[in-house]
């Protein structure tokens, strides 16, 4: 009975974890996106959506993938994805990216801690994922079917 | 413009995405926890025990990197405290469970995007072999 309380509590403190960073970050986006704040985001990650042959907008999701961790970066791709069509493609390899190398911040800090070395670790997952993500753009064609998430 | 609007619509964005992604969340976390109690993760951690020595890694080794794979970054952290480790040997894990962890959960996730999860765990799983390999055979 005991291991069953805990796995509730468990479960529904791993919840409250990501409902606590995904509110916020999903406020932030409308922030962003009311003060067009988005649209500068988009044109400062235009050569990395360039170099990867992304579509302009899933920069904003890799972004926030990049820094936030998958499930808060598929959150955001999520809202990309119905907010300005966003193709597949380019969806695919933003997750591809984001699958090796999310949440950059939180997971190097806490590996620091117990006395990981930082910049190897980030150089081997950012080494990982550009690799990767570029080999992937260059060997999956262009279409035009866009992603469409009905439930 | 930002008003109360852009708050509200923000929160319930929010709200809508979480209930979205708990529907898978919560099932895969259960059964997760339901592997790791019946015990099956130990006799996986005790098969791969000889792979370790590519990675320059002791066979305890395995099981941070099984509990990092399957269960999180927070379970390999706790497993890895219980471990003589050198700081070559901390990094190779690290950068091991970095690009690879938590691969029911997120697949999940990536799932819920309409795309596949082989794609994502053959990639996350090959990139962690091969850069611990790499971080050995560079630094160890």
């Amino acid at each position: 009975m005991n291991a069953v309380i805990d796995l509730l509590i468990n479960l529904l403190s791993f919840l409250w974890n990501i409902a606590k960073l995904l509110i916020p970050i999903m406020v932030i986006i409308e922030i962003f996106k009311d003060t067009k704040l988005i649209d500068k985001i988009t044109s400062i990650f235009r050569p990395v959506t360039n170099f990867f042959t992304l579509s302009e907008k899933a920069g904003v999701a890799l972004l926030f993938g990049m820094f936030f961790g998958l499930t808060i970066g598929a959150g955001a791709i999520l809202q990309s994805v119905k907010d300005y069509d966003v193709d597949k493609r380019s969806v695919f390899l933003v997750i591809m990216f984001v699958s090796l190398c999310h949440a950059v911040f939180e997971d190097s800090f806490i590996m620091a801690a117990v006395g990981a070395n930082i910049a190897q670790l980030l150089l081997a997952r950012f080494g990982a994922a550009i690799l990767l993500t570029f080999l992937l753009s260059r060997f999956i064609k262009k279409t035009d079917d866009s992603l469409k998430i009905n439930e | 413009m930002i008003t109360t609007d852009t708050f509200k619509r923000g929160f319930k964005n929010g709200i809508v995405t979480m209930i979205e992604l708990s529907k898978i969340l919560i099932p895969v976390y259960i059964a997760v926890q339901l592997l790791s109690i019946s015990g099956i993760i130990n006799i996986i951690a005790k098969f791969f025990h000889p792979a370790m020595s590519l990675f320059g890694l002791p066979g305890e080794a395995s099981l941070v990197i099984l509990l990092g794979y399957f269960l999180g970054t927070y379970a390999a952290l706790g497993a890895m405290a219980a471990f003589e480790l050198s700081a070559v040997q901390v990094t190779t894990i690290a950068i091991m469970i970095s690009i690879a962890h938590s691969l029911f959960t997120e697949s999940a996730v990536v799932r819920k995007l309409g795309l596949s999860t082989t794609a994502s765990i053959v990639a996350r799983l090959f990139f962690s072999v091969l850069m611990g390999f790499l971080h050995f055979r560079i630094f160890g």
